[in-house]
């Protein structure tokens, strides 16, 4: 069992503790925002819409989540991929990003809503449908 | 896009975005703008779809369009860029401004009130559309043609032209093409002198083809039933973009069917419903400039004035705008001297009958020619 489910498996108040409270694993506060982020991305409220989530790629235990529209991780709400589901580029982004569409994505709705760019470039055969 | 029965939507409420992928369109859809959104991967449609464009904002559309038969686009607001043709299934409905950065071939135009559409300057560039219509609003040719391939040439009604001759004569306003509505150009050769105009005519006039023939016209396959729409010198009754003894032809052949017969083809250069000296004076004030080849655009063109009255009043007109023989080719210089000796002939057969005493004046003009 990784880290991070490990630290899910405790529930919110568990997470604080584990991360904020004692520290006896000796996280770093890099470390600390990653485990918020991936509680966060797993924890999401009843109507929660698919939400783009990331700003810049993430870094998970190690592991560098690419900024592409297939990664769980980088939405909130799952991966918006069905008949009026609804993709939401929400704020998220503080400079200019290029998000990779790997593959065919499905949606009702589509809405860019950020100060910042946003650029969908297709991987390949991939298409906005 | 595909929201099953209902409308899918695509919203940019702030910044500026870019889809560098295919975007289909299986769902009628609306995309509202306040921000900026370019598809640079292509857009198509599945089905006959419906594609209303509101908000403030500018959408660019640059790479290919695939759109299925019935497709239509409500341009209802901001700003839309097409940088690629949208394709003959593609209704195209101005409603706001719609800039074009290339040849379009459409199925069908239709300008509404607040519509603004535009080509920009190239000369080189076409509007082919199946049909064009307008109850409002403006569309700005520049220097470049447009092609209504099931159009209406219109006719004279008493007060006006109608079809898509009266679309250009409402455009042409008072005379420098500052109309409330209608077709227009703003190249300052245009809005600012005579020396060049948007003329239009049936492709069965200007080029000699049938409903079944075909040619090329500004680089697009047209036949008889097309009604074209050029800019190009004042006076160029054929559409071919330069200025000819077969320009005086078609106005030397038509002056004395003045109230019978109308259009820009026949010799109403200025559109008021007349063949007279006013249209003469078109012709006869451009034909040094006009020679050889189509106008490219106001920057590139020595702007010839249009004189005041007192100047025209026949001896000083004719010194001024006199084309010096010098600069003919001789070809022409004969046609020239057969159309010149056509009109005298007619003219003085209308100032004899004392229509119109104006026309003396013309006379006087051409025998000092």
């Amino acid at each position: 069992m990784i880290r991070q489910d490990a630290i899910k498996n405790v529930g919110f108040a568990g997470f604080l503790a584990y991360n904020w409270g004692g520290n006896g694993m000796g996280v770093t506060q890099a470390e600390q925002l990653q485990h918020e982020y991936y509680y966060r991305s797993r924890l999401v409220m009843p109507g929660q819409q698919p939400q783009w989530l990331v700003d810049n790629s993430i870094n998970v235990n190690g592991t560098t989540i690419p900024l592409s529209w297939n990664q769980p991780l980088n939405w909130i709400g799952g991966v918006p991929n069905a008949s009026a589901a609804i993709a939401n580029f929400y704020r998220t982004n503080t400079a200019a990003r290029t998000i990779t569409l790997d593959g065919n994505k499905t949606v009702g709705v589509l809405s860019f809503n950020s100060p910042a760019a946003t650029r969908s470039t297709p991987a390949p055969a991939a298409r906005s449908r | 896009m595909n929201s099953g029965a209902g409308t899918s939507s695509i919203s940019v409420p702030q910044g500026t975005h870019l889809l560098g992928v295919q975007l289909n369109i299986v769902s009628n859809t609306n995309i509202d703008l306040a921000g900026g959104l370019t598809l640079n991967g292509g857009i198509s449609t599945t089905g006959a779809r419906t594609i209303n464009r509101t908000g403030v904002g500018t959408l660019n559309i640059g790479t290919t369009q695939t759109y299925a038969a019935g497709t239509t686009f409500n341009a209802n607001g901001g700003t839309t860029n097409f940088s690629t043709s949208g394709g003959t299934n593609l209704a195209l409905n101005i409603n706001a401004t719609v800039v074009f950065n290339a040849t379009q071939t459409l199925g069908n135009v239709s300008v509404g009130s607040g519509g603004n559409g535009r080509l920009t300057v190239g000369g080189n560039r076409v509007i082919n559309t199946g049909t064009f219509t307008m109850t409002g609003g403006k569309l700005n040719l520049t220097n470049n043609d447009m092609i209504a391939r099931g159009g209406t040439l219109g006719s004279w009604n008493g007060t006006a032209y109608t079809g898509i001759t009266g679309y250009v004569q409402s455009g042409l306003g008072t005379g420098s093409w500052n109309g409330a509505t209608g077709i227009v150009t703003t190249e300052s050769t245009a809005t600012t002198s005579i020396l060049t105009t948007l003329a239009v005519a049936k492709a069965s006039d200007a080029l000699g083809v049938t409903a079944t023939e075909t040619t090329t016209w500004s680089g697009q396959s047209v036949n008889g039933n097309a009604i074209l729409v050029m800019y190009t010198w004042g006076g160029d009754a054929d559409l071919n973009g330069e200025l000819n003894g077969d320009d005086y032809f078609w106005i030397d052949s038509n002056v004395l069917q003045s109230g019978s017969v109308f259009g820009y083809h026949f010799g109403d250069f200025n559109y008021d419903g007349d063949i007279n000296g006013d249209d003469y004076f078109i012709l006869d004030s451009n034909i040094l400039q006009a020679q050889g080849s189509p106008p490219m655009g106001g920057a590139s063109l020595a702007l010839v004035p249009e004189p005041t009255s007192a100047l025209c009043g026949g001896i000083a007109c004719a010194a001024l705008f006199a084309p010096p023989p010098s600069r003919l080719i001789e070809s022409d210089r004969v046609q020239l001297q057969r159309r010149a000796d056509a009109r005298h002939g007619a003219l003085r057969e209308i100032a004899e009958r004392n229509l119109h005493s104006t026309l003396v004046d013309l006379v006087m003009r051409m025998t000092l020619d």
